[in-house]
């Protein structure tokens, strides 16, 4: 019975296997570049080509000892972990709101809070560079971070909204009936149970401040170097290994944050 | 009698106060809840219209605003109303223009001026220098020695470009930084007739964009529906492998796809390694700084965006479907077209929509593996802020990006989220 | 749980505390120098930044750029100017002055008595090093190696990708150059209209060929990957390259264009003073002297001359074996026409 049904559903083999072999071409071309470039930040010489002259960790150490490289990781780390808790917290809350059949304009108000990701960022960038120059933002910290929560924020909207929409709401209505304040039902009953697509929320929003390098183009001066932005001025400038190791260390920091996420979430 | 009457009407008043009472305590409880099930989201509300709807406005106010005429040389724009435009104005507009320079001079606003000058006219800048100069010096006590010390340091002052300029933009608000985005000859020459010098073609950088744009959409689409076919109705490992390898390119930052692109894609690169080594070329092909290397790159960023909205519409098309057109005797390709294809439509108009938006506004990808005629609007939009200064054109620039997107893209959102809905 | 939420509340303020210390100027005196990076600035690092915080415990710290002007101008007009000295080359250091950016310098009786080479004092800048413009190649690309800098527009004898500079600087002189000027004529020829449209008519012959590099590092790089055959360069990048790297490149250095790495004061920097101190160090002669050690460029100051290692003369601009047709880049010129040569380059390249 099932053999007749696939028979039905499926191509024949003369289309199906060109398009299988078609697909695995396709999907290798998004791994392939990724594949063949992470190798060169092990080159012993300074040039982009293979084969490699040698095996060196020079450029991972240049990386981590060079002041220039060393500051940009701080002030990635920095930048990428203060966006986090500001796109987090603003994202959550509005989250909540949203799966609430009772408010009238969610629809409007998603699409805002997901339109930072179609919005051109360079249009963006430069309307809060515009925006900021009065308040005296750019160049500071806080302006970086301000526009990196404006990127990041979409992100966290939509995984709370969706694991939210699995969210039992009677739960509050148990706890209101126990006593409970809404702000003391949110944070006791909802936020544990729903904390693994929190936590799945800061991860993006993590990375897509630690990623970011045209809002800081805009918006950051010397003192906000970060790491996307050295390597941006380096892809252009002076191309060294170096940025492919700041690359491994930006894959490997999002796996590591990924795994934790999966790990803590499994465990549960 | 009265009282009685009074009275009554006392009672039936309160009577009916207390049911509409009702009423309305009901309604504003009701809109209470509503507005307090909105609040959480007011924070988020407060930050992006302050962050995100702010600034978009600023920029649009910025690719109207035309000051630096209008509040550096209020009294020569007005002294020249009466000016016809032939010829030079009369002795006293020398005077009062000076006058106003050395105003500016002294607020430190000389150079703004100059530089918007020199936007629209042949050496403006350096026009307005001069006459910073010819102010500091003093020598002009009166209206005739005006003109003399003007027209005597450079002859563009005895023509009549730079007062036509002048004249035109007493205004605060002006379309020119719109005109200019759009490619309109802007610039003059010191006798007011259009400038020989040329300026940069927007238009084509427009045309550029958008057709830049189409193919990467195009090649998506034509590379990602079988891909998302595949994809969709294989099960078990094959399939969760194939869905990782769309998914993980969102893990991996813009920045370092493009990078890995460089490795593989230079002279020496792994590209041309491969291909002089099973003997396809024997000279290394130049790839980096191409409009075929800015494509490629902005293919493979921009697939899994195109796959993932057809993935989701193909998973819920019922297999069955295809089945009951292979019963009813349509052979496979058939099938497919007839029956699998067109519910497959909205998923491929979503991705193609998404891709080809998405596509406008790409910058760092052609900054990056593009060559210096490959560059699309938001390159030019980034220039013109951080290392022009040109705020008005940037914003104009954007401004013109926005609403053409949004023009391109409105009609068919709403088609796709008619079509979706009625699938439901 | 009162702890781990006191705990977390620490944890946020410190990250704010962070931010706002991060943000605050630094107490002791700190001098920010901005130069083009790479093997310039490290030669710069080691000779003047250090010897200068040593001899005065200031602290150096380094930005770099490109030389757009646009930052320095953006800050200027926000008042917030947070570079001290900058190296600038002569043209845009006298487009900076013409601008009205730049401290007047030039008159300071310290910098007029400390005997500087012809060219290397202007009205707003002083001269550190003498750097030179000239054609870097793959020694094995070609049969015969070029011998001129304007061989680069030799697509018949010299085929393959080439790299200029994205500026009209240097790249209008080496047109017309190539197409027949002599040397004592280019600025004349560019100050006319037929002059500009033979420079850029030249350009469009070998257009399609071209690569643009940015940054100083970059024709290395572009010769090492291979992306081209020859590239307008900078000598001391070339050299630096060679020396460091193994990087095996040629330099013809016929028709080299001259220049000087001149240092400038913003105008509204708050460490003036200190800038102008540093200004003179970097011109003591035994000073000045050492920086060819570190990268291949001359001193500025006719006392330093002598005092350079005799076996490093032969790879510095003024040598007179290097030294055949060459050009000395004119600041003047370019203050007073750069920005109309910037707006007609920047969209001819665009197109």
């Amino acid at each position: 019975m099932t053999m007749t049904q696939k028979t039905y559903s499926d191509l024949p083999a003369v289309v199906r296997l060109p398009l299988y072999g078609f697909a695995a071409v396709i999907l290798a071309l998004l791994i392939v570049p990724l594949a063949a470039a992470l190798p060169i930040a092990f080159n012993a010489e300074p040039w982009f080509r293979y084969p490699l002259s040698g095996f060196s960790w020079r450029w991972f150490e240049q990386l981590l000892s060079s002041p220039l490289w060393r500051s940009a990781v701080v002030n990635s780390l920095i930048i990428a972990a203060t966006t986090t808790v500001l796109a987090t917290a603003l994202g959550t809350l509005a989250a909540v709101a949203l799966v609430n059949p009772r408010f009238r304009y969610r629809n409007a108000v998603m699409a805002l809070a997901i339109s930072p990701m179609v919005v051109p960022v360079v249009v963006l960038g430069l309307g809060l560079f515009i925006c900021f120059s009065p308040l005296g933002l750019n160049y500071t910290y806080l302006g970086v971070v301000l526009a990196h929560t404006v990127l990041a924020t979409p992100f966290v909207v939509v995984t709370v909204t969706a694991t939210l929409t699995r969210f039992d709401f009677r739960l509050m209505q148990a706890a209101a009936n126990l006593g409970a304040g809404k702000v003391m039902a949110f944070r006791t009953v909802m936020l544990p149970i729903i904390s693994p697509g929190v936590a799945a929320g800061a991860v993006f929003a993590f990375a897509a401040s630690f990623d970011e390098v045209v809002m800081v183009l805009f918006i950051a001066g010397p003192d906000q170097r970060t790491l996307p932005k050295q390597m941006f001025t380096g892809l252009r400038e002076q191309l060294d290994p170096t940025i492919i190791a700041a690359a491994g260390l930006m894959i490997v920091l999002t796996g590591l944050l990924l795994a934790v996420l999966r790990f803590s979430t499994k465990k549960r | 009698m009265r009282m009685k009457t009074a009275q009554a009407d006392k009672a039936a008043l309160d009577r009916g106060t207390v049911v509409r009472g009702c009423a309305v305590g009901a309604a504003r409880g009701e809109r209470m809840q509503a507005m307090r099930s909105a609040l959480p989201a007011l924070p988020l509300l407060v930050f992006l219209s302050c962050f995100l709807v702010l600034p978009l406005i600023f920029i649009f106010h910025t690719a109207i605003s035309d000051r630096e005429i209008a509040d550096n040389l209020p009294e020569t724009v007005a002294a020249l109303q009466d000016w016809n435009g032939d010829g030079t104005p009369p002795p006293e507009v020398y005077a009062i223009f000076l006058g106003e320079i050395g105003k500016a001079n002294e607020r430190a606003t000389l150079r703004q001026l100059g530089r918007r000058m020199g936007y629209q006219l042949d050496r403006g800048m350096n026009l307005i220098q001069k006459a910073g100069g010819v102010a500091r010096s003093g020598a002009a006590t009166d209206a005739a020695a005006a003109r003399t010390a003007l027209t005597d340091i450079d002859p563009a002052y005895a023509a009549p470009g730079i007062w036509t300029i002048v004249k035109q933009h007493g205004s605060p608000y002006s379309t020119f930084y719109l005109g200019w985005a759009a490619g309109f000859q802007t610039k003059l020459d010191k006798d007011g007739r259009p400038s020989m010098e040329t300026g940069y073609d927007f238009r084509l950088f427009y045309l550029r964009t958008i057709l830049i744009s189409l193919a990467v959409t195009a090649l998506t689409l034509v590379v990602g529906y079988p891909l998302a076919y595949v994809i969709a109705t294989s099960r078990g490992w094959v399939g969760g492998l194939m869905l990782f390898c769309i998914l993980l390119p969102f893990w991996t930052s813009l920045l370092v796809r493009t990078m890995s692109w460089i490795v593989v894609l230079q002279t020496n690169g792994v590209l041309n390694g491969v291909l002089t080594g099973i003997g396809a070329v024997t000279e290394p092909v130049t790839w980096l700084y191409t409009r075929t290397a800015t494509i490629l790159v902005m293919f493979q960023i921009q697939l899994p965006f195109t796959v993932l909205p057809m993935l989701g519409v193909m998973r819920a098309i019922p297999p069955s479907h295809v089945r009951a057109a292979r019963s009813l005797g349509a052979g496979p390709i058939r099938a497919h077209f007839n029956v699998y294809f067109p519910q497959a439509v909205p998923g491929i108009a979503a991705g193609g929509l998404l891709t080809f938006v998405l596509c406008l506004g790409f910058y760092l990808t052609p900054a990056l593996v593009g060559g210096a005629s490959d560059q699309m609007i938001s390159y030019f939009i980034a220039r013109f802020t951080n290392e022009e200064l040109n705020w008005g054109l940037a914003s104009a620039l954007s401004t013109l990006l926005v609403v053409g997107a949004g023009v391109c893209a409105l009609p068919f959102a709403r088609l796709i989220s008619r079509h979706s809905s009625e699938r439901k | 749980m009162m702890t781990m939420r006191y705990r977390g509340r620490a944890c946020l303020s410190l990250m704010f505390a962070m931010m706002l210390g991060a943000g605050a100027p630094a107490l002791a005196a700190e001098l920010k120098v901005v130069s083009w990076g790479g093997a310039l600035q490290e030669a710069q690092a080691k000779v003047f930044f250090d010897g200068f915080s040593k001899e005065t415990g200031t602290k150096v710290t380094q930005d770099s750029w490109s030389g757009e002007l646009a930052k320095l101008r953006a800050m200027v007009d926000s008042g917030n100017v947070v570079w001290d000295v900058v190296d600038m080359d002569p043209q845009t250091a006298a487009a900076a002055c013409e601008q009205g950016l730049l401290e007047r310098i030039g008159d300071d009786a310290a910098f007029k008595n400390a005997g500087l080479v012809d060219g290397a004092l202007t009205d707003c800048a002083v001269g550190t090093s003498t750097y030179a413009t000239i054609l870097a190649f793959q020694k094995d690309a070609f049969p015969t190696a070029p011998a001129s800098v304007v061989d680069i527009f030799d697509t018949k004898a010299f085929p393959g990708k080439r790299a200029f500079r994205k500026s009209p600087v240097d790249t209008l002189e080496i047109a017309l150059l190539a197409d027949g000027v002599a040397p004592g004529e280019i600025y004349k020829t560019l100050e006319t209209q037929e002059g500009i449209d033979r420079a850029f008519k030249k350009l469009d012959t070998i257009k399609a060929d071209i690569v643009w590099w940015e940054a100083g590092a970059q024709p290395a790089q572009l010769l090492k990957s291979g992306e081209v055959k020859m590239a307008v360069a900078w000598n001391g990048r070339i050299a630096d390259a060679n020396a460091k790297e193994n990087a095996d490149l040629g330099i013809a250095w016929k028709n080299q264009i001259r220049g000087f790495d001149m240092w400038v004061i913003p105008v509204g920097t708050k460490n003036a003073a200190l800038a102008k101190d540093f200004v003179s160090y970097t011109i003591k002669p035994e000073v000045n002297a050492e920086l060819s050690k570190f990268i291949a460029y001359g001193p500025t100051v006719e006392a330093a001359s002598a005092l350079v290692d005799k076996a490093l003369l032969d790879s510095l601009p003024s040598a007179p074996s290097n030294s055949d047709g060459a050009l000395a880049q004119d600041g003047g010129f370019w203050g007073a026409n750069g920005d109309a040569l910037n707006a007609r380059f920047a969209s001819w390249v665009a197109q």
